[in-house]
């Protein structure tokens, strides 16, 4: 093995990372270098991330070159990237706050990353920002697996372990020892919220206050959903919790667009079942919807790095409509089961139907040869999840269901800055 | 590693058409462990052979007259010795109150380890023991090694820990296995929602079943065959008429003679070595494993001399080295890391050092 150890780049629990070098081809890697144990030899925390990460093999996930031996040291050759995301923000946003464009892209990979070890069944447990990792192509890679808690081990207190807590789903906070990938799920909503604002969004001192911490934001679930947690996961105690209203995420995520505002919504559902699972997540109209931007910033629909966003695939009806159709997330016992492969291939597929919006040289102008619309949110269609309508389909037949919509509910205090903000059902 | 040449049987033939690969078709697992029946054979004739004939080197430079008196192991008798070991990797599961997946991964690790190594060089008791430690940190049920040995007889800590590196990486570091033992389980949860399955049937079958997934451990079916095809085989042996109907609803009836050739081969080779012959070939391994590798032999000495002289010397060319990188340099008081000096790196550590 033939790597030459540079700078040291930081020293984690079980293992301290260098930068290095490759003797052969002037690569530059990751080498982390793992402590023994005297309690039990190599940690088991590094078998297991060893024996995950040789499975694993995704654009959207730090890739393990070699494990290499020497007589007393064992040492994971990593593919290198510059930053991880904590230290992104910091150096390129704007006290920490990303631009759109880049919250979008960044959340997309990290969902892709996510979906893919979900399909593996594989469990990060342990996601935030300092564990995604961002090269200079601004390709984003979840790192450090294994670093993940071993299953069901409780909730550490000690304050110097806080940082984790603050991306922890409330479900396990509140004690579930069966938690699934919905808890993944959670994290990704925190860093979504951190990437737009700069802030971590829930920062609790200790377990109860996290909990707390939540509700002041997202509202104290009714007692019927907590019921039903209950009963779902036992090791969930019933409890009675200080009523908070629910914040509306406009006030929250202060100048970000309404679709942003659902899909946080929808993946910080206290309920686990409640929230899509990572490949769904993909198909929100976040992702696929161009006319999705910045309510504040100019018309013109914000690009997305190209060969990061995969098109969407959807399928033609007879009547030419064309409808993409997830499986449903929240249908009663089918969340468990992990997502079908084909969903995945078909995504990888240059050959499956390409959304019109993002071809392959790049991104057209939005609706070639039309004039550009002004963004008007009571456009986006009010959608039901499971079914999100081709993002062009309704663009020619808007105007009935907009008047329809805005008939409806006409004197809907204005809450949220944007009067379209979507409606969904089931809360 | 990948088989080339004469390609295992395929499963279900999915790999062959253009359909997006399964889950298990993109594990380490079917990538690089799996092989012929013929490619088995003449991986182990080969193996023993190199052994014998290394080992017959070492004791002609010994000089403690000649090795052919010794009579060295066949390759099938490395194997009914391994096999051995492996019918005890159950019972210290049990004696620690490992789950199934340990004990399973366990056992293929040690299975995987000997078709890289001979058991002339590596006794199989302290690589079983390494195997089902290692197992317990894969498979997420780790403890402390105290706790691990203090149950077992004869052995120390280090015992267990020394050979650890070694079997990780005669595995190459691919620790992820997939048993049959979880698609038994799949078809047993299958049944379940057939029309017409006989309950009580059912559950003494999945009962059998198990011991028939236990018994194909032992054999070479996990290296040929896939797990869903193994686990297949042993609901036929438990109830064929059962397996049947599930083939039928899953529109897979045309595997039936491939899963009665597994079945037969779990039958004919799941069996324990007779302990009697298992503990001749232990006896004549005493004799004929490779000196090098025996604590306090003559050989071994020699061996641990050579490698610390390589070692000294590859000490003092690093010394040398960086001698000469601080002398060029009148202002250095100690190197700064990663400082381009004539050429050379100063502060650059090289990893293959082990001192």
């Amino acid at each position: 093995m033939n790597y030459i150890q540079l700078e040291k780049l930081g020293e984690g629990t079980y293992a301290t990372v260098y930068k290095g070098r490759s003797r052969a081809t002037n690569e530059i890697v990751a080498l982390k270098e793992i402590h023994l144990d005297p309690e039990e030899g190599t940690p088991s925390t590094a078998i297991r991330e060893i024996s995950l990460m040789k499975e694993l093999n995704h654009p959207n996930i730090l890739h393990l070159h070699d494990v290499i031996h020497t007589e007393n040291k064992l040492v994971l050759v990593f593919e290198y990237c510059e930053q991880d995301l904590k230290r992104y923000m910091d150096t390129h946003g704007v006290r920490g706050a990303l631009d759109p464009a880049t919250v979008r892209s960044f959340m997309y990979q990290l969902l892709r990353g996510t979906a893919y070890c979900h399909d593996n069944r594989v469990l990060h447990r342990d996601l935030k920002p300092q564990n995604l990792l961002i090269n200079r192509k601004g390709e984003l890679k979840i790192g450090d697996f294994g670093l993940a808690r071993a299953y069901g081990v409780p909730v550490n207190t000690y304050s110097n372990e806080v940082v984790t807590l603050w991306y922890r789903a409330p479900d396990v906070l509140m004690g579930s020892r069966n938690y699934d990938a919905a808890i993944d799920i959670w994290s990704c909503g925190c860093i979504m919220a951190e990437m737009i604002t700069g802030m971590p969004l829930f920062r609790g001192r200790d377990n109860p206050d996290q909990l707390l911490a939540i509700m002041k934001i997202i509202g104290t679930p009714e007692d019927r959903v907590i019921k039903k947690m209950a009963q779902e996961t036992p090791d969930i105690q019933f409890k009675t919790y200080p009523r908070f209203p629910k914040v509306p995420w406009p006030n929250i995520l202060p100048g970000a667009s309404a679709q942003a505002c659902d899909l946080i919504d929808r993946l910080l559902q206290f309920d686990p079942t409640s929230r899509p699972n990572a490949l769904d997540a993909l198909f929100h109209p976040y992702f696929t919807d161009p006319t999705a931007h910045h309510p504040n910033s100019t018309n013109v629909p914000q690009p997305v790095p190209v060969g990061v966003m995969p098109a969407p695939v959807f399928h033609m009806l007879p009547n030419g409509q064309s409808v993409y159709m997830p499986q449903p997330s929240n249908a009663p016992g089918t969340r468990a089961a992990a997502p079908q492969p084909y969903q995945y291939a078909a995504m990888n597929d240059p050959n499956m139907a390409r959304h019109p919006a993002y071809s392959e040289q790049g991104h057209p102008p939005p609706f070639a040869g039309q004039p550009i619309h002004p963004p008007q949110y009571a456009q986006v269609p009010a959608y039901a999840y499971g079914q999100h309508v081709h993002p062009q389909a309704h663009m020619p037949a808007q105007a009935a269901p907009q008047q329809q919509q805005q008939q409806q509910q006409p004197q809907q205090p204005a809450v949220y800055p944007v009067p379209g903000y979507p409606q969904y059902p089931g809360r | 590693m990948a088989p080339s040449a004469d390609t295992p049987v395929e499963t279900n033939g999915a790999s062959s058409s253009k359909k997006p690969l399964t889950l298990y078709e993109t594990s380490t697992q079917y990538k690089h462990w799996r092989f012929s029946a013929s490619q088995l054979e003449e991986r182990r004739r080969r193996m023993n052979e190199t052994a014998v004939n290394a080992i017959r080197q070492v004791h002609k430079a010994e000089e403690e007259g000649s090795s052919s008196r010794i009579s060295f192991l066949t390759f099938d008798e490395e194997l009914l010795l391994v096999k051995q070991y492996l019918t005890t990797i159950p019972k210290m599961c049990k004696l620690h109150q490992f789950p199934e997946e340990v004990e399973a991964t366990a056992m293929t690790f040690l299975k995987r380890f000997y078709l890289k190594n001979t058991v002339m060089d590596w006794h199989p008791r302290n690589v079983m023991l390494t195997a089902i430690y290692l197992a317990t940190k894969t498979t997420n049920n780790p403890m402390a090694i105290d706790t691990y040995v203090a149950n077992i007889p004869r052995t120390t800590a280090n015992d267990v820990l020394e050979l650890e590196f070694l079997v990780a990486q005669s595995l190459n570091f691919q620790l992820a296995v997939w048993g049959p033992h979880r698609a038994a389980w799949g078809v047993w949860l299958d049944l379940q929602t057939l029309q017409d399955w006989g309950k009580e049937e059912a559950r003494d079958a999945f009962a059998a079943v198990e011991g028939y997934v236990s018994a194909s451990r032992l054999t070479d079916a996990e290296f040929i065959y896939a797990p869903s095809q193994i686990a297949a085989a042993a609901w036929h042996l438990a109830n064929p008429a059962l397996l049947e109907k599930w083939l039928a609803a899953k529109g897979e009836s045309g595997a039936l003679p491939l899963i009665k050739s597994i079945a037969s081969l779990i039958e004919k080779e799941g069996k324990t070595p007779d302990l009697a012959v298992a503990r001749d070939v232990d006896a004549r391994l005493k004799i004929c494993k490779n000196p090098e590798k025996v604590e306090g032999s003559k050989a071994y000495l020699r061996r641990q001399a050579e490698h610390e002289q390589e070692a000294a010397a590859k000490r003092q060319k690093k010394a040398e080295r960086a001698a000469k990188a601080l002398a060029d340099d009148p202002f250095a008081t100690e190197p700064i890391n990663g400082v381009e000096q004539n050429g050379s790196k100063i502060g650059e550590v090289d990893m293959d050092d082990d001192d």
